[in-house]
């Protein structure tokens, strides 16, 4: 989970998760974009746009945001309940970056981002030291990107240590691309 | 350490060649260096008592200490120009006597000068890639920009006016004009100058004992002795390690 930053790739792709939306102001020939059908949109008609379109849209009152349903309050009561279980990569693969910036507008996010974080990463580092088993393989095929990039870190320190203790981990290798 | 003896072993039996050479500077720590050797063996000695004299230390240790806190820290600390200095005439001169010594003591003293010159060169090395990462705000920033010599400086604006051309030539003057910044701040504060991540953890181990210390704000003081290991957010530590309280592991 990176910092928000302006140029972070994760960030960029996290931002363009949908949220719903209702349209404040009739919309002549967008009605394509939407969800397809007639080309003139009225006004309360719901529409699925990216966070990031629907962010600034707000600020200029066209739209009325609303929570994304990866964060409802349904989906808050699930995630509390077993953290371990849930499959985050179907719900929303950039599950924390899009919990971080929508956590600046709904207060309780954050809380839940962290419940959730604390709990997984513990599985996530066990995981990662017991290696690949099969039931551990649900629970891996079900992370997010964040996790899944932490998973992979702690597999590569494992195998850094192993290196280390039999001293193989500074010896220099000829390249593979110099064949004699 | 062996390298650092070794080093200071050079110059301790031959103080004569301190006056009468003119490349050597007169830096005060480097006459002192005999007496170095002898303030570092009385240190280990007196260890369990916790004394903390001002052991005088010379331009290799702390060039090394100041290398290793600029490996360690996520923005950039101040330029040991003195140091730096000190090293190279330091190195002319070893140079310099290397010609008239037999083949293997010319190899051993190649060697010691090798060292030195490696460090230099991996500390420049270090700073320049910190330059690079975040150049446009070390040169807007007055704090970082004192920090910078002028080498660095100048080495900063034309990577900046470099990048500039660059991003402008490929793609930027094909936007409309009012797209064409690059030092904006967007909508949600989210800035287009990058800043150095200032609460990264990192490794410290104190030199001096500093007393009670508040690490959070809502936790109580730990006591920082000296020689004690912490991990913590840069951004904790960062005026320690400037007064060199602290130094980064």
């Amino acid at each position: 989970m990176a910092k928000r930053s302006y140029y972070d790739i994760d960030d960029i792709l996290a931002g363009q998760e949908r949220v719903p939306c209702v349209l404040r102001v009739d919309l002549d020939g967008l009605g394509s974009a939407g969800s397809g059908a007639a080309s003139k949109v009225h006004r309360d008609a719901r529409w699925a746009l990216p966070y990031w379109m629907a962010d600034r849209l707000n600020e200029e009152d066209y739209v009325d945001m609303e929570v994304s349903p990866v964060f409802s309050k349904r989906a808050n009561r699930m995630y509390a309940a077993s953290p371990e279980s849930i499959q985050l990569r179907a719900i929303c693969q950039h599950f924390y970056q899009f919990g971080l910036q929508l956590g600046d507008v709904v207060p309780e996010i954050p809380h839940v981002l962290r419940s959730m974080y604390m709990q997984r990463i513990q599985r996530v580092a066990r995981t990662a030291q017991q290696g690949h088993n099969v039931e551990a393989l649900d629970f891996v095929q079900g992370l997010d990107k964040t996790e899944a990039r932490m998973l992979k870190l702690c597999q590569q320190a494992e195998s850094a240590v192993a290196d280390w203790q039999q001293s193989k981990a500074h010896t220099l290798k000829k390249a593979s691309v110099v064949s004699s | 350490m062996d390298t650092e003896n070794m080093y200071e072993g050079n110059f301790g039996p031959n103080p004569d060649h301190h006056e009468s050479s003119t490349a050597v500077p007169a830096s005060s720590q480097k006459t002192q260096l005999s007496d170095a050797m002898e303030v570092e063996d009385n240190r280990s000695a007196e260890e369990d008592e916790e004394d903390e004299e001002d052991v005088m230390e010379d331009d290799f240790s702390m060039l090394m200490r100041a290398w290793t806190n600029e490996r360690s820290a996520p923005d950039i600390l101040e330029y040991e120009g003195a140091t730096i200095e000190n090293l190279m005439e330091l190195v002319d001169f070893q140079l310099q006597k290397m010609k008239s010594q037999p083949a293997l003591v010319a190899n051993i003293l190649k060697m010691d000068v090798d060292r030195v010159k490696y460090l230099v060169r991996s500390y420049l090395r270090t700073r320049l890639s910190k330059i690079e990462q975040h150049a446009r705000h070390y040169v807007n920033e007055p704090t970082y920009s004192e920090r910078l010599s002028q080498n660095e400086l100048d080495y900063a604006k034309g990577f900046i006016g470099l990048e500039e051309k660059h991003v402008r030539k490929s793609f930027l003057d094909q936007l409309p004009p009012h797209l064409r910044t690059v030092d904006e701040v967007s909508g949600e504060g989210l800035e287009m100058v990058t800043k150095p991540d200032l609460d990264s953890a990192v490794f410290c181990r104190v030199r001096s004992t500093v007393g009670e210390f508040q690490f959070e704000a809502s936790e109580d003081p730990i006591a920082m002795k000296r020689n004690n290991v912490f991990i913590t957010r840069y951004s904790i530590i960062c005026n320690l390690l400037e007064d060199g309280k602290v130094e980064l592991l």
